[in-house]
């Protein structure tokens, strides 16, 4: 009987002195009478207790193991299991599409036929394609201001001081004083708070709509907006409500809808937006500005307008659609990029720009009504 | 001093209120305005000090290029102390909770200043989300750090505006004067950003002729012949069939990436791709997935497990697989390993994108980015991007690539109808920088005139070997380039294209190394010339950016957090530029050294000796230290270090010593022909008899004189040669016959010999050591 016992009693006993070996470096530990009280409370005599805090210390546990970039948990249930083998023959077997198609022959004719132009953009360019002279009907310079000698002489005296790159974004000292100089101009000109310049017009737009607007958010939009602006709206991930093309009737029973929605839901306030374009690139149609401002203010919207083709070149002083309707703009923004009336090189001195120049435009916007290709450039023979 | 040489220098010459020494209202106390070791008269300078730091010193130049054949170098990533790390995590805690406390009290009792965050008036509040948390509580109160206005060229060194905030930095206050700062921070890598010198009097005349704008989109009326030359002058440089410009270098990513995958495509990108490349590809509809940062064996997984599994749910096979990398990454300063991904390019039938945005311009022999670096054919990546923000000195992007996709991009991509096309002057920016990088074929003829030694057509050593995997396109033709450009001769013949690109490859490793042997974390290649500072503590960010504007020599610093970097690790990337002068370098090392006790230190008494590092003896840190004194290697003391393996260590040292005085020697000479070449020419049209070719090709090794070809005449622009000489060795067949008695034989560290040939220079030496790094 000792005989038997005693391999039990030493396995016994060797847990016994292992365990309170445990229980006594435990208590040596700092903050081991914190997590003790802990256990002991939340426990409170019952196991369910104790087993769910498990439960959350594994999940805490695995959430931490694992890797950033693993694949979605949700593809799981998805998942084959295959032997490397046959992962080598599937990859064997796997033929990509070419990355891109040769152009056919009227793409490439149509490449063919982009103008190029030699020398100098002008009303009478000569074009590198044909090496005749042509009538420029294409070129987005309204005001003709883009040869102007006067501009060309403060872009040269730029340029001597300030070099041609900035070598980097804001952040990277690349924020000059011209820059905050020509913001600030701007916001002047157009009687807003402040402004701010971005490199590139297709990007101004694209940039400003998902830093405003995010998941949850409502964009009510004109349907023949600018591509830039439906890229905008892609990456914002926003509800997107389209209203009939430069139809007011139809953006209010948008609105209204919207209303009606959210009532019905009782969700919590989001952000909403109603996007449109001063003049539409399309069909060069203009925007009812009073009322459409009337619409955002009644149902309490706030308006995001791209003034692209209407700044510079609609106004009294080219201040853009808010001067040829005489409204000012509050809880607005007006994105202007500044690269279809002004010259990209963002160090010129406006103000000089724009006192100097009388800014004027038929309304051409009426007569061009054929999309996309609204404008290309004649030939003279 | 009206050595021959001098009349090298550019175009300006007839301002002496230019010239760097004639400044003598500047106040130089701080040593940025003029150098503080005067050039020597036979060095020319053909800039302004304050934008482009001149470098006398022959022995700081540097190849950056990869040794074929040799493993891809990983430095490893160095972690901090785990006190570091907790400290870090504390504080950003107490600054989350600070900062929501305040807000909840803020919202009800002092309701007026926290209007915009609240529902008002029926309008949702504008921002009220994590992002405008975290830049009011976290990055507001170090808004002194960010976004500071400067003024001038953003070259070696730069003017800020000076501020100050009364406001816990919730408002900036001019201060109406200004500070001029050694510039770490711009992306001005090769100085190309001037606004004097050869680059800005092209872009000047460019403006003249093209004015300022083109007004219009690419597709429709915005295109001029300046485009097109400036795309076949891109694809010339890196190495593709075709190329296309665009007008923003963030919207080249963001615009063409949707053109090349859609819905039924994967795009498998690396975790730490820039916010351009995300937006592209988050607007294209492709699936993305991710993999480890620079983790080719990740890839590799991730990229069985995707052709396997196919697309999700369908499991149907996608339609193609692109795969996205940044050849140096932005903020992590690390370079691919392209030969390796290039392999599983060819198992795993992906194609290939790479952001060359820091690497083009950057690094390789010639400039030419990383496929440059690594030797490999470009046209093995099937879509390369890079930006002319960097190197160039301009703005805006490009794409190159077969023409088939090219020409595709054109017509299909939003940039071609909707977005404006590149401005006149910053592409005539782009065409004299590239061209002065590559040099000018026939440069002599239109920048020279009649002085040009007339028989100066063709100067390039095309090193036509068979075996060769790379070559690379050598000096453009003159018909690629705008008739109306004329360079001076320093940017036409390459040369100090080629002066810029071996400075920056210097730099960049001097600086990875000082930084390190100070004792700071940095990350990355140590070719790379962006350098990570780690800072990890956001309590330290602001402290150390104003530490290094107020000092004596002020030098500017970007500081960079959560989200461009991942939370923990703010950090200051250093962008090394050719245009310091180490002097400068060295001074900011050594004052670092005083900022000590706010920065990280690795290890107490890192600042003992190399060698006495490496193996691990105790060093006492005098100059030379004693071990080293003992040990014979007291030349080296304290940054050198010596080859492992018995017997070799001396005779490395040794020559290692010889090969700098033989190539100092060898410049000389250079410079002697060339001013020689050039004097002669004023007096008559013959050529000097000193200047045979058979006497010049003293300077160049046998087994180039075997290679070359027969209608290969050299002239006074000898400095061809160091290129030359370098691919030679690149792609050297180790044959014995050609031994030469200035060749050098290193072991290597399985006990491999190699032999570099003279022409390889000291240079191929520092390349055989970099796997010590």
């Amino acid at each position: 009987m000792a005989s038997a016992s005693s391999p039990l009693d030493t396995v016994v006993l060797t847990i016994a002195h292992s365990l309170s070996a445990v229980e006594r470096t435990f208590y040596k530990l700092p903050g081991s009478a914190i997590i003790e009280r802990y256990v002991r409370s939340s426990h409170q005599n019952d196991p369910g207790r104790t087993f769910l805090e498990l439960i959350i210390f594994f999940l805490v546990v695995r959430t931490l193991l694992q890797s950033r970039t693993r694949a979605d948990s949700n593809n799981a249930k998805n998942f084959i299991e295959f032997t490397e083998k046959e992962i080598d023959e599937l990859v064997e077997d796997w033929v990509p599409e070419p990355l891109s198609r040769p152009l056919d022959d009227i793409e490439a004719a149509e490449l063919a036929a982009v103008p190029v132009v030699a020398g100098p953009n002008g009303p009478h360019p000569t074009l590198v394609n044909t090496g005749k002279p042509a009538i420029n009907l294409a070129s987005l310079n309204f005001t003709g201001l883009a040869n102007n000698e006067h501009i060309k002489q403060r872009a040269l005296e730029a340029m001597r001081k300030y070099g041609v790159g900035s070598c980097g974004p804001t952040g990277f000292y690349g924020n000059f004083d011209v820059h905050i100089q020509c913001e600030k101009d701007i916001a002047e000109f157009l009687d807003t708070e402040s402004a701010i310049l971005y490199w590139q017009g297709f990007s101004t737009i694209s940039s400003v709509i998902p830093a405003f607007c995010k998941r949850g958010d409502i964009i009510v939009v004109d349907r023949a907006v600018t591509l830039s602006i439906q890229k905008g709206m892609e990456i914002s991930r926003s509800t997107i409500r389209w209203y009939d093309h430069n139809d007011l009737h139809s953006l209010e029973e948008v609105l209204q809808s919207v209303e009606k929605e959210r009532r019905k839901r009782k969700g919590p306030l989001t952000r909403r937006f109603i996007i449109t374009e001063g003049i539409f690139e399309r069909d060069g149609t203009m925007t009812d500005l009073p009322k459409l401002i009337e619409l955002k203010q009644k149902y309490k919207y706030r308006l995001i307008l791209d003034e692209s083709f209407s700044f510079g070149s609609v106004g009294r002083t080219g201040r853009g659609l808010t001067e040829l309707y005489n409204v000012k703009l509050i809880c607005s923004w007006v994105p202007v990029p500044l690269d279809y009336v002004l010259p990209v090189v963002s160090v010129l001195d406006l103000r000089m720009l724009l006192n100097t120049s009388v800014l004027m435009l038929p309304h051409m916007y009426s007569q061009l009504r054929c999309p996309r290709y609204w404008l290309l450039i004649i030939e003279l023979h | 001093m009206s050595t021959p040489a001098l009349s090298l220098s550019s175009s300006f010459t007839n301002s002496t209120a230019d010239t760097l020494l004639t400044q003598a209202d500047v106040e130089n106390s701080h040593g940025l305005a003029f150098p503080v070791e005067p050039p020597t008269s036979e060095q020319v300078h053909t800039t302004v000090h304050t934008e482009f730091g001149h470098c006398s010193n022959e022995a700081h130049r540097r190849f950056s290029s990869h040794i074929p054949n040799t493993p891809v170098l990983h430095p490893e990533d160095r972690d901090p102390p785990y006190y570091v790390l907790l400290s870090t995590y504390v504080s950003y805690l107490i600054l989350i909770v600070l900062g929501h406390m305040r807000d909840f009290l803020g919202k009800r009792f002092r309701a007026k200043s926290y209007k915009h965050l609240m529902p008002s008036n029926g309008y949702a509040p504008l921002n009220s989300d994590f992002d405008s948390f975290y830049t009011r509580r976290l990055k507001k109160r170090m808004e002194e750090c960010f976004s500071q206005p400067v003024t001038g060229v953003a070259g070696r060194t730069i003017q800020i505006l000076d501020r100050y905030s009364k406001d816990f930095n919730h408002t900036q206050t001019s201060l109406n004067t200004v500070t001029r700062a050694l510039n770490i921070s711009s992306y001005n890598y090769l100085g190309f950003a001037q606004a004097r010198g050869g680059c800005a009097d092209a872009v000047e005349e460019g403006m003249k002729i093209y004015g300022v704008s083109t007004c219009g989109s690419r597709l429709e009326g915005g295109s001029s012949d300046l485009h097109t030359m400036t795309e076949s002058l891109v694809a010339k440089f890196v190495g593709t069939e075709d190329a296309l410009v665009s007008s923003m270098g963030f919207a080249t990513n963001s615009t063409y990436i949707p053109a090349l995958v859609s819905k039924g495509c994967l795009v498998i990108s690396d975790e730490f791709n820039h916010a351009s490349i995300r937006f592209g590809v988050r607007s294209s509809g492709a699936q993305v997935r991710m993999f480890k940062h620079n983790d080719t064996n990740a890839l590799e997984a991730l990229l069985r497990e995707a052709i396997s599994q196919g697309q999700p749910k369908t499991h149907r096979p996608w339609k193609k697989i692109l795969v996205i990398v940044e050849g140096i990454f932005s903020m992590e300063g690390t370079m691919i390993d392209l030969p390796t991904i290039l392999a599983l390019k060819d198992k795993y039938k992906f194609y290939l994108f790479v952001d060359e945005a820091h690497s083009i311009g950057g690094i390789g022999l010639h400039g030419r980015g990383i496929a440059d670096y690594y030797a490999v054919d470009p046209r093995k990546i099937d879509v390369l991007m890079g930006t002319f923000t960097k190197s160039f000195g301009a703005a805006g992007g490009y794409i190159a690539g077969n023409k088939a996709l090219i020409d595709r991009l054109r017509i299909r991509s939003y940039t071609g109808p909707y977005a404006e096309a590149m401005a006149p002057p910053v592409l005539t920016q782009i065409v004299a920088s590239m061209a002065s990088i590559m040099g000018v074929d026939n440069p002599a003829g239109t920048s020279m005139g009649s002085l040009a030694p007339s028989s100066s057509s063709s100067s390039t050593l095309q090193l036509a070997s068979p075996e060769a995997q790379y070559h690379h396109p050598g000096p453009v033709p003159q018909g690629f380039l705008p008739a109306w450009i004329t360079l001076p001769y320093a940017l036409s013949s390459g040369f100090e294209g080629r002066e810029r690109l071996r400075r920056l490859s210097f730099n960049s490793y001097y600086l990875h190394r000082g930084l390190d042997k100070l004792g700071f974390i940095t990350y990355g290649h140590p070719c790379s010339p962006i350098v990570p500072l780690l800072i990890f503590n956001p309590g330290k960010m602001m402290m150390f950016h104003r530490m290094m504007k107020d000092r004596q020599t002020p030098i500017i610093t970007v500081v960079v957090a959560y989200p461009a970097t991942p939370l923990i690790t703010s950090r200051m990337p250093t962008a090394a530029s050719f245009a310091k002068a180490p002097s400068r370098r060295k001074e900011k090392n050594l004052s670092s050294e005083e900022l000590k006790d706010i920065e990280q230190k690795r290890l107490k008494g890192e600042l003992s000796c190399a060698e006495c590092r490496r193996l691990k003896l105790r060093c006492d840190k005098k100059l030379p230290c004693s071990s080293c004194r003992r040990r014979g290697c007291e030349s080296i003391c304290p940054c050198g270090t010596l080859e492992a393996g018995v017997g070799t260590r001396f005779i490395l040292a040794s020559t290692n010593q010889l090969h700098s005085k033989i190539s100092l020697m060898s410049s000389r000479i250079r410079a002697l022909e060339d001013a020689l070449a050039i004097f002669q020419a004023s007096v008559s049209s013959e050529r000097h008899p000193l200047l045979e070719d058979e006497l010049l090709k003293i300077k160049f090794g046998s087994e180039v004189k075997d290679s070359e070809d027969d209608s290969v005449i050299l002239d006074s622009q000898g400095e061809k040669s160091t290129t030359a000489g370098v691919t030679t060795s690149l792609n050297r067949s180790v044959d014995t016959t050609t031994l030469d008695a200035f060749g050098t034989l290193t072991l290597g560290e399985e006990g491999e010999m190699k032999y570099f040939g003279r022409s390889a220079g000291s240079e191929t030496l520092i390349l055989a050591g970099e796997k010590r790094i």
